[in-house]
């Protein structure tokens, strides 16, 4: 919900911007949009996974986080809370989707699809501390995409994802990009 | 003739670069690439809460607890406001001299 809130706040003040600049040459570029949701994005993540998650179940030690939170009565893991933030922007909006994804997802939901997504999370893996920027054509549409890495942490990004039953992947270690935060804006 | 001319050529080179560069700036450059290597992934953005290389802002409250405070969270990992650090910022195969290196480069890019 948050997220969401957030998201849409940044995303709004980002129009209201474009709007006031009137000539064309005062409007912000698809990446300057891109960055903007994504400083969004990564700040709320870390937040969760610091001050609720990591508060909660590591220092206070009152609940834990899981898959099956509803099943578990637990809070949801942070790459769900992404999910469903993502879910609801969705739904509300065709200006710009997101999602988590990776080359070895646990979530086949997750996975890459687009020759652009595929391109785009090998180069995050292959050129550490850098994003990838193109636009790609989509059933006649153009858009700009932009692929901004994600990276395990702690101990237990690796450790969880290495153990779990659908992990294709099963020696992340800290310190690798186990993913990416894909953000896709039509063009034009 | 030309044969000869090479080694003379290397030797000026190295005088040149040896004249040009300080004990410091070699010390930064070996730090660059260890920081390049391991710590950007992270730092150069600041994913995941990590203070960006360059932003002085984010960076001047820890600038201030000193070099031994960041050395030491940089080899054994930090917790503090607003992620958590790795322990050599995850790649153990790094030497205490390695990491300190880095972080003086990082430090020198960020005040
Ligand atoms: C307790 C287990 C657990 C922990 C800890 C964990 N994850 Fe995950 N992660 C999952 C599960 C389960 C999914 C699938 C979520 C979904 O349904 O979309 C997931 C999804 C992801 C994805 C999307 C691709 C995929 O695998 O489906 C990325 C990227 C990711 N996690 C990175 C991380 C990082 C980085 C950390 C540490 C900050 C982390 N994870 C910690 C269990 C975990
Ligand atoms: C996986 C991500 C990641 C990597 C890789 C990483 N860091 Fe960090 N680093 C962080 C985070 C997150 C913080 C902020 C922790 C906090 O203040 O809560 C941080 C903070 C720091 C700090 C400030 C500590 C303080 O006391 O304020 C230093 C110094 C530092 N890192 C050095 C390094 C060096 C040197 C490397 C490479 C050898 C490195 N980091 C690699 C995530 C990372």
């Amino acid at each position: 919900m948050k997220n969401t809130l957030k998201m849409t706040l940044a995303a709004s003040s980002i129009a209201i911007l474009t709007a006031c600049g009137g000539d064309k040459e005062a409007g912000i570029s698809p990446q300057q949009f891109t960055d903007a949701l994504h400083l969004v994005m990564d700040s709320d993540r870390a937040v969760y996974t610091k001050k609720v998650v990591g508060r909660l179940t590591k220092e206070e030690k009152v609940i834990k986080a899981s898959e099956h939170f509803m099943d578990d009565k637990a809070l949801p893991l942070p790459a769900q809370m992404f999910r469903f933030g993502a879910e609801t922007v969705a739904e509300k909006t065709d200006e710009f989707t997101y999602s988590l994804q990776s080359l070895w997802p646990i979530n086949s939901q997750n996975a890459p699809v687009t020759a652009v997504e595929k391109e785009g999370l090998q180069f995050i893996v292959d050129n550490p501390g850098k994003n990838f920027y193109k636009e790609e054509t989509l059933g006649g549409k153009n858009y700009f995409t932009a692929i901004y890495p994600d990276v395990a942490v702690a101990p237990v990004c690796a450790s969880c994802h290495n153990d779990h039953k659908d992990s294709p992947k099963t020696d992340f270690k800290v310190g690798d990009v186990m993913g990416g935060v894909v953000i896709r804006v039509p063009l034009g | 003739m030309k044969i000869s001319a090479y080694p003379s050529i290397a030797v000026v080179a190295i005088l040149l670069s040896a004249c040009s560069e300080s004990p410091e700036q070699v010390a930064l450059e070996q730090g660059k690439a260890i920081w390049e290597g391991t710590c950007a992934v992270c730092h150069a953005q600041g994913l995941a809460g990590s203070p960006p290389i360059g932003n002085k802002k984010m960076w001047a409250k820890r600038i201030e607890k000193g070099l031994p405070v960041l050395f030491e969270h940089a080899k054994n990992g930090f917790s503090g406001e607003t992620g958590l650090m790795p322990p050599r910022g995850g790649n153990e195969d790094l030497t205490d001299h390695q990491v300190e290196l880095a972080v003086k480069y990082m430090v020198s890019q960020s005040q």
